[in-house]
């Protein structure tokens, strides 16, 4: 089985971005992400992730309405593609065979 | 409502990259502020913003280093270049400008303020080299800057360790600091001046 070469960060943001749906955008992402992870990501760190996910084509990216909450500025919006739904499943493909006859107690020798 | 802090702000939309990343990064930022500012006080919030901005640096610097074409490279090395010319015009004028103060108060080479002056004179030249280097490298004004004041660091700290330098180690080490903020701050003057011109964001657009 091919390893799918997705960063740990990598794969939580995708995981996001598909949670997420058409909520997913850079802010939404950051909070999700960090609040599963139980670490308080930066947003810095978030959209160098992102945009490395669009550069790789597993999601796509367009920017929103400006609001005023946000000081007239725009969102922008992410949206998982195909190829992006495949690398997921392939991820978990990969991690369940690698789980697989894997017991997380420490054996006794 | 509170805005965010002004200085954390530029810093993000300097390294945030294209338009429409750093309208998006910003406008995020905002965003979850003002959330913040109503759920745990102005000041948590700020802070907040501040620990976001300085875990940020690290990779957005990093993604725009490898980003940056060959072109931006060469425009932020004359620029560098440029404002260390003015930074040593301006500071020799300076010195020769101290050392006949120093002759017309017969003051003693052992006196301590004129080193403390020069501290002072220091900033300001820094200051204007700062701006210099940011005018010229105005894609990445704050970053050009903060270059300006590493290589005028990276030179003093070689003259120091090489003896080249005259006068205690303290005001050397001190000089340097000086110059490196002083540089940054005149980045930053350059950059409030060039955002302060800039027009309203762009027109969103659809899929």
């Amino acid at each position: 089985m091919k390893p799918t070469a997705l960063g740990d960060l990598e794969l939580a943001v995708l995981l996001s971005v598909a949670r997420l749906g058409d909520d997913a955008y850079g802010g939404s992402v950051r909070r999700d992400v960090s609040h599963r992870a139980g670490h308080d990501y930066s947003v810095g760190a978030v959209y160098v992730t992102l945009q490395r996910l669009e550069d790789k084509g597993f999601v796509r990216s367009w920017m929103g309405e400006p609001t005023p909450v946000r000081g007239g500025r725009a969102r922008r919006c992410f949206r998982l593609t195909a190829s992006g739904a495949q690398v997921l499943e392939r991820a978990r493909n990969v991690r369940d065979a690698l789980w697989r006859g894997v017991s997380p107690e420490p054996r006794r020798t | 409502m509170s805005a965010p802090p002004l200085l954390a702000e530029l810093v993000l939309a300097e390294l945030a990259g294209d338009r429409d990343t750093r309208d998006a990064v910003l406008g995020d930022m905002a965003e979850e502020h003002q959330a913040r500012c109503a759920d745990v006080g102005p000041g948590a919030a700020a802070r907040w913003y501040w620990r976001q901005t300085l875990a940020s640096v690290p990779p957005l610097a990093t993604s725009a280093l490898r980003r940056a074409r060959p072109g931006a490279w060469a425009r932020a090395a004359v620029a560098v270049v440029a404002g260390y010319a003015a930074l040593m015009l301006l500071m020799l004028l300076s010195d020769a400008g101290l050392a006949r103060l120093m002759t017309w108060l017969r003051a003693g080479s052992d006196a301590g303020w004129p080193l403390a002056a020069s501290l002072g004179i220091g900033a300001a030249c820094a200051v204007a080299g700062g701006w210099i280097t940011a005018a010229v490298g105005r894609r990445a004004p704050l970053a050009s800057a903060a270059a300006l004041g590493a290589a005028f660091v990276a030179v003093n700290l070689i003259a120091l360790f090489a003896g080249a330098s005259r006068g205690p180690r303290w005001y050397w080490v001190g000089f340097g600091i000086v110059v490196l903020h002083g540089a940054v701050a005149g980045g930053l003057l350059r950059l409030r001046q060039l955002r302060g011109r800039a027009s309203p964001p762009s027109h969103p657009s659809d899929p």
